[in-house]
């Protein structure tokens, strides 16, 4: 089977409807067919990444679950640009996965390694 | 070229589903294949089979189901999506005239067999 590199691009907030849920179950169906890929989390999308969140009061499953199993699929590396979490106050200890943080100026690069980018 | 269309967004949510619309038209025109347009997230709205707009507006179901039958265009609603939404339950006669249910397993197939993929959100 062919085998093409995909990149999911997170870049609105999280529990702005299902989205997230959503892009991140079609990722692990493409996993499921040998499609190696991995999810670029930048501007509002890296919300998806804090800690502590509790979604379930607002009629949201946590995604929390759903972003720490994504390694046993063999999604990954999980990036997350720099700028965006600076921008927000947050950092890697902030959030709920180890990441692969990424300068905005390499972002580019980091695209034209994939074939195909879908956005969340 | 083989183009798959995904469609994440609802008929009057966005331009987005206006876009993929006249993009997919445009994509025929120019003698290119449409492997599938796969509707997913809030795009299964698109397969309800009882929108009646009022008659000096376009109706955004039925050009869709019209480019099925014209050009034989595979609709493929996600099941999993249409199911939280209520779109669809059982049957497929609950949806608008060319569109059919499947899982994601089917978009998987077509993004690796399409040349070009082409999300609109």
């Amino acid at each position: 089977m062919i085998s093409l590199r995909y990149l999911l691009v997170l870049r609105s907030m999280p529990f702005d409807g299902l989205h997230v849920q959503e892009a991140l179950e079609q990722l692990m169906t493409l996993a499921a067919f040998e499609q190696p890929s991995s999810v670029l989390f930048v501007e509002d999308g890296v919300w998806a990444l804090k800690q502590a969140q509790q979604p379930g009061q607002l009629g949201y499953k946590n995604l929390s679950g759903l972003i720490q199993s994504l390694a046993l699929y063999d999604i990954g590396p999980l990036w997350v640009e720099k700028e965006s979490l600076l921008e927000r106050g947050l950092n890697e200890k902030d959030l709920i996965v180890s990441v692969q943080t990424i300068e905005r100026s390499h972002v580019p690069s980091l695209m034209d390694k994939h074939d195909r980018l879908l956005p969340g | 070229m083989k183009y798959l269309i995904q469609i994440n967004s609802s008929p009057y949510h966005s331009e987005a589903a206006d876009t993929a619309y006249f993009f997919v038209t445009a994509v025929l025109a120019k003698g290119h294949q449409i492997l599938r347009v796969f509707f997913y997230q809030d795009g299964v709205y698109h397969a309800l089979n009882q929108a009646a707009p009022p008659g000096d507006e376009p109706n955004k179901i039925e050009r869709w189901s019209e480019l099925a039958v014209k050009h034989g265009i595979d609709l493929v609603i996600c099941s999993a999506a249409a199911l939280r939404r209520g779109v669809w339950k059982n049957s497929e006669s609950q949806l608008a005239p060319g569109f059919r249910v499947a899982g994601l397993a089917l978009s998987a197939e077509a993004m690796i067999e399409a040349d070009r993929v082409m999300v609109f959100k």
